[in-house]
């Protein structure tokens, strides 16, 4: 199917304000922090709206959004729910953390309600319908790069405020989200090698007749040295190994380096961006050629 | 309980195309939309190896399968996708706003988006047709007499195709050209379980239903 690009920014700025929020949560919770915890609110909450921005740009009516909401059974329903809680929350430890370190009750709080807005989203999209979504895997690609982009968000909002001990520990967080990312995205090249579409053999569509046979055999050559290895490598090399070689070079020392935070930021979301249009590309129904 | 749906027998379709056609004109569908395919599936070896003139094909009318689990409800956030009581899924376009969601959970992609009205579209089984007593556009134009329409619940042999003569209880307001219908066992040869086929069920447990004797199912 065609690449939803407000979907794409969607998800991948909720698991950047989730991410960062929970890296946060973290930091409270082993009494760090507590520089980088005002604005890594205020950043996290401005990348989930973002997100919430863009998906609203998917909607063909947004006039009519507010207009019955409220099927609980749709994934859409439960994202819109868990985000207003996870802003209830970010308000909640902003309030407490505008005068020193959030109490470590707050920063609880922020890593499971970060964990369930991720967790909810992705399971929107674990659709049976589309074999290649429909893997806990999907959850494991999702949690990794909420990790990896959290942690150097977080990274980077450490070295501007020249917080050596928690940019220490956003380091090794960083290079570890990084290691996740590329185990993520190769274990789901071997799901992808797995998953079979109802085969025709010789078919023949009369409303196109010059139209191409849909080309979903092989996914796992196409997505490893096929028409989808450029943004798959992208995703692993760019996505995963670079912010994870950058966090390793600074593992020991060095900690405060804002271009090394930065670059590894961007790498975690360009590569984010690249396996998130995969996946979209991948997304045949089971009957795929209607 | 009810389930109207429909039941191809695909050993007497003949791919005319004409319930595709219909379909689009019926329910006034813009150029590039379907509510209704059909694929010709084949010619394919009847046994593996096999080469021409061992072969065999058959033609395959596919729309939605009014499902009796349909994800496309589940997924729907504001319930403009819904169930009705005779177990057809429709959408309510006022209060569809476009998320496309649906049109992903649908495993037979049968679903789209009308650019123009900016809503989701798909086949509604011609409700305006069946709220009257009678058969959907694509059953009732059916040049082989291979679509039928009726109540799963009855079972197939209730269901029913166009017939050969007028309606003998035409009123002034009925169309003429409606036809008095006739069960599925005028027309179609027997058949067993075996022979009935549904498409891939991948947790919808779709309704509607194939009939296929004699060469390979193939999804």
């Amino acid at each position: 199917m065609e690449v939803q690009w407000p979907l794409v920014i969607f998800t991948l700025f909720v698991c950047l304000g989730a991410g960062v929020f929970a890296m946060q949560g973290l930091l409270c919770v082993l009494g760090k922090g507590e520089k980088s915890q005002v604005p890594a609110v205020i950043a996290a909450a401005g990348a989930v709206a973002l997100g919430g921005i863009a998906s609203f740009l998917h909607l063909q009516h947004w006039d009519r959004a507010f207009n019955g909401f409220g099927q609980l059974s749709s994934g859409i329903t439960q994202e819109l729910i868990s985000i207003v809680v996870l802003f209830i929350v970010m308000a909640v430890f902003f309030a407490v953390g505008r005068k020193g370190l959030a109490p470590k009750w707050a920063g609880i709080l922020a890593i499971v309600v970060s964990i369930a807005v991720v967790a909810l989203m992705t399971t929107s999209y674990l659709m049976p319908a589309r074999p290649v979504w429909s893997t806990p895997l999907l959850y494991l690609f999702y949690f990794a790069q909420a990790f990896a982009a959290g942690a150097a968000g977080v990274w980077l909002l450490s070295c501007i405020g020249k917080d050596a001990d928690s940019a220490s520990l956003m380091v090794k967080c960083t290079a570890i989200g990084g290691i996740a990312v590329v185990a993520s995205l190769l274990a789901y090249a071997a799901y992808v090698g797995t998953v079979s579409f109802d085969d025709f053999g010789s078919y023949w569509d009369s409303t196109v007749p010059t139209a191409a046979l849909v080309d979903n055999g092989n996914l796992v050559g196409q997505l490893l040295a096929g028409g989808l290895a450029l943004p798959f490598w992208l995703a692993v090399l760019v996505g995963g190994v670079v912010p994870a070689v950058l966090a390793f070079l600074k593992w020991k020392d060095g900690h405060i380096n804002l271009s090394f935070a930065a670059v590894s930021l961007v790498c975690i979301l360009v590569g984010g961006i690249a396996f998130r249009a995969v996946l979209y590309l991948l997304g045949f129904p089971v009957f795929a050629i209607f | 309980m009810t389930q109207f749906a429909i039941v191809t027998d695909l050993n007497r379709c003949v791919g005319c195309l004409t319930c595709s056609v219909a379909c689009k004109f019926a329910n006034d569908l813009p150029p590039g939309d379907f509510w209704l395919k059909v694929f010709r599936i084949g010619p394919n070896p009847i046994n593996e190896g096999d080469t021409y003139p061992e072969v065999e094909m058959y033609y395959k009318p596919v729309g939605c399968q009014h499902c009796r689990k349909p994800e496309c409800v589940a997924v729907c956030p504001t319930g403009a996708s819904h169930k009705r009581e005779d177990g057809t899924v429709q959408i309510d376009k006022q209060r569809c706003i476009g998320c496309q969601f649906c049109t992903m959970a649908c495993p037979y992609n049968v679903r789209y988006l009308n650019e123009v009205e900016r809503v989701v579209e798909k086949c509604t089984l011609c409700e305006q047709r069946v709220s009257q007593g009678d058969l959907p556009e694509c059953v009732r134009q059916c040049n082989g007499r291979a679509r039928f329409f009726g109540d799963l619940d009855k079972g197939l042999e209730s269901f029913m195709g166009p017939g050969t003569g007028p309606k003998p209880d035409t009123t002034s307001a009925a169309d003429p050209r409606e036809l008095e219908p006739l069960p599925i066992t005028t027309y179609s040869a027997p058949w067993s379980e075996a022979d009935i086929h549904h498409m891939t069920d991948a947790g919808n447990d779709p309704a509607s239903c194939f009939i296929l004797r004699n060469r390979k199912w193939r999804g």
